[in-house]
């Protein structure tokens, strides 16, 4: 099946201006960033198919949660060309549309002593980045402290809690919802809370 | 399709011209220049090697429930959006036949009759090889 919706408007500038904001969200952890608006197939958001648009090519391998729509697939392939893995570890991207029903963190890459950049990167859509639980980050690229409301429940940060415990082992995260993307990169240390501060 | 992506552009051009009231049609994939890897084999039975790269534009447009791609060598966007046009409307049941006469057969010709042209060229140079055979003993 070969999708029927197009890609950027403006693939160049439209990618130079999603990567920059993707950078930006990852560089100011817990600040939303907008991106650039097009039509993405049902099922993912604009601010998510703009990344995968800018982040996906031949050379990568993702993994795409079953559970996404039939448009999803298709559209990444033509428009990016990349490869699909159903083993978590082995992917380069991981394209979340559900976190309840999602692997545990543990199950992408973390990279290795010798490689830490070769970690999954996850791309998860929420259906909101704000509602959930106040939670608040530290960590480089934010002034001593900034509250997050992103819809994540405990389970989530306890798992968050293992992740950037092994830095520099760990998961980058972007959280998108709509045109907005969140980051969350492996160097944020989350309090939730329930751990001691 | 080697038709429409081998066609001389100004050829093409005028043979869609000839079509009128071309469907309004979107593009999928906008035209764009890559390079494509053309392997070959040693006497067409050899191992496989890399002869080279080849510039390729590609487009693909879309056409209300049909795609049409187009992939022609070279840089030329308007080519390949062309073929791609072409390759689309060749789906639609009402522009089949329309395209089939009015592009593809008279570019099938153009192709014959050049290559028609070339052979008798090169014919009139042609030099005959005799294997001398020794002989025996």
């Amino acid at each position: 099946m070969i999708t029927q919706l197009a890609g950027f408007n403006d693939a160049v500038h439209d990618a130079q201006s999603t990567f920059r904001a993707l950078l930006e969200a990852l560089a100011r952890p817990g600040i939303p960033q907008s991106t650039v608006s097009l039509t993405p197939p049902a099922g993912l958001d604009i601010s998510c198919a703009a990344a995968c648009l800018t982040l996906l090519d031949l050379e990568t391998v993702v993994w795409l949660q079953p559970g996404f729509s039939g448009d999803v697939r298709p559209w990444l392939v033509f428009h990016t060309g990349c490869r699909f893995t159903d083993n978590p570890k082995a992917a380069n991207f991981a394209l979340l549309g559900d976190l309840g029903s999602s692997p545990k963190l543990s199950d992408f890459c973390w990279g290795t002593a010798e490689y830490p950049e070769a970690a999954t990167s996850l791309l998860i859509q929420l259906p909101g980045l704000t509602g959930g639980k106040p939670v608040t980050l530290r960590g480089p690229g934010i002034l001593n402290e900034i509250e997050v409301m992103l819809p994540l429940d405990t389970r989530f940060w306890q798992q968050w809690e293992s992740v950037t415990a092994d830095y520099p082992l760990g998961l980058d995260c972007w959280y998108f919802s709509q045109n907005q993307v969140v980051g969350l990169p492996r160097t944020a240390r989350a309090n939730f809370g329930e751990a001691a501060p | 399709m080697s038709t429409l992506a081998k066609a001389p552009l100004p050829l093409l051009e005028q043979c869609v011209e000839t079509l009128e009231h071309l469907p309004e049609y979107g593009l999928l994939r906008a035209p764009e220049i890559g390079l494509a890897m053309v392997r070959g084999r040693a006497e067409g039975t050899g191992p496989p090697f890399n002869l080279g790269e080849i510039t390729i534009t590609r487009c693909v447009v879309q056409l209300g429930e049909f795609s049409g791609f187009g992939y022609v060598a070279g840089r030329s966007k308007r080519h390949a959006e062309l073929a791609a046009l072409c390759d689309g409307l060749l789906q639609h049941p009402d522009w089949q036949d329309r395209v089939q006469a009015q592009v593809i057969i008279p570019l099938q010709t153009a192709a014959q009759e050049k290559r028609n042209t070339e052979a008798a060229e090169v014919e009139s140079t042609r030099v005959n090889f005799f294997t001398m055979l020794r002989g025996e003993g």
